[in-house]
């Protein structure tokens, strides 16, 4: 009982691990551009196959999070994390018959759309410059740290998940 | 009432996203974030975080260092050849070295000067950077525990660093010099011009309100004025690298390199107003 409790938190666990990873300070330089954004790839691929335990209310609060965390209007990552599972969920059966290769563009492209919804929050209370290269330095880097990223949690999902109802 | 209840429960999810959307928004648009509650509730997630990251962040400084020793150990073997040649040229001027040195040492000793007696420094390490497109903060891991309050001054080796702008028990947000919220009194140290150093979220700072015939030339030397009260005075910011003058406005365009490497800073240290008087141990 306790164990299968814990088991269904795992989800939660990988998802504020995400969190705090992507925003550790390591001395390359390399890190600050192509940061990839785990976060997504780990809300996106919880709402794809188990969205029963990664709903709206984990999404906020790991939004949250990240604006702590990151220094961010507050509510601004929860808001784009939130829009981002409505759309996973409303298209979520199309994507889960996709082949394994669309997922770096469909990454990138969520990616894309979240930080673009930055900048329109952000562009609501002062004018705020894109930074390109970071920009499409952190859509680069989560297109190709995806497919890693989401064989482990394919193995964690099965050794952990998979005969939990 | 059964139906309502039927309605609720099929689109629960649905409601559940648009009230937490609605509150996203209300966070963003209309609660001022230094409200005493919203601070507490960021403190706590900051104090469970930072440790984490910190925690996470071990197996990579333990690479670096074996690294860095690696590297040490062998640039000491090739001085430890280098200076066995060499000591036996330069024995004879050993006395002479000797006085060179304790001159040395005294004119260090007096060029050694605090930022000023009302400060004392607490050492911290950066165990969270949020390098992206909208932000420049940095997470660093001491806090109210040891000191550290808003608005405390960060400074690096090289230079000034920011400011702290969140205070958890034990660890602290830091706002840069780069970030787009961060303005900064600043003076030229060579023709004591004053200007504010604003941050735009990119590498170089802008030097705002400095008059068209100002005297400022590149590679000026820009440090805090000490107005505002925040920063203590002759704080080093950077160095002027362009400066153009902008058509027909009252101002000139000054950008300036910051001092510290923002991709490599791995230790920082406070400015704390020291609660001793001036000149005592």
């Amino acid at each position: 009982m306790t164990l299968s409790m814990v088991r269904s938190w795992m989800p939660a666990g990988t998802i504020f691990l995400a969190v705090v990873l992507q925003n550790i300070a390591l001395p390359w330089y390399f890190w600050s551009v192509f940061r990839p954004d785990l976060l997504i790839i780990c809300l996106v691929y919880w709402r794809l196959y188990r969205p029963d335990l990664c709903g709206p209310t984990l999404a906020f609060l790991s939004g949250i999070a990240n604006d702590v965390l990151s220094g961010m209007l507050l509510g601004m990552s929860a808001a784009t994390q939130l829009l981002t599972i409505m759309v996973v969920g409303h298209f979520g059966t199309r994507l889960r018959a996709a082949d394994f290769l669309f997922l770096p563009p469909l990454l990138a492209l969520l990616v894309g759309l979240e930080e673009s919804l930055h900048w329109v929050f952000m562009s609501l209370f002062q004018s705020v410059p894109v930074l390109w290269p970071l920009f499409l330095g952190r859509l680069l880097a989560t297109a190709l740290v995806a497919p890693i990223v989401v064989r482990l949690l394919i193995r964690w999902h099965r050794l952990w998940l998979d005969d939990l109802a | 009432m059964l139906a309502l209840l039927a309605i609720l429960k099929q689109y629960r999810n649905s409601i559940i996203s648009f009230l937490l959307l609605l509150t996203a928004l209300f966070l963003m648009l209309s609660v001022r974030t230094d409200a005493i509650g919203f601070r507490m509730v960021q403190e706590v997630m900051l104090d469970v975080l930072v440790p984490l990251q910190k925690l996470l962040a071990i197996p990579v400084r333990m690479g670096q260092t074996w690294e860095r020793r690696l590297q040490e150990w062998r640039a000491i073997d090739e001085e430890n050849q280098k200076l066995r040649k060499e000591m036996a040229k330069l024995r004879p001027q050993q006395v002479y070295i000797e006085e060179l040195l304790q001159e040395n040492r005294r004119l260090r000793a007096l060029l050694r000067m605090n930022v000023g007696p009302l400060y004392r420094e607490v050492a911290a390490r950066v165990v969270g950077d949020s390098s992206s497109a909208f932000a420049r903060v940095l997470a660093i891991d001491a806090g109210k525990r040891d000191g550290v309050h808003n608005h405390t001054p960060v400074v690096g080796f090289s230079g000034l660093v920011g400011r702290v702008v969140r205070v958890g028990e034990r660890s602290a947000l830091v706002l840069t010099l780069q970030d787009i919220n961060s303005r900064i009194p600043v003076v030229t140290q060579r023709s004591r011009v004053r200007g504010i150093a604003t941050g735009h979220n990119s590498s170089h700072l802008v030097l705002e309100f400095v008059p068209k015939d100002a005297d400022i030339t590149i590679d000026d030397l820009v440090v805090t004025s000490g107005t505002g009260g925040v920063f203590p005075k002759g704080l080093i910011v950077g160095r002027v690298t362009s400066i153009s003058p902008q058509g027909d406005g009252l101002f000139q365009a000054i950008h300036v390199m910051p001092a510290v490497d923002f991709s490599r800073i791995e230790e920082v240290r406070l400015l704390l107003v020291s609660s001793e008087p001036a000149g005592a141990t």
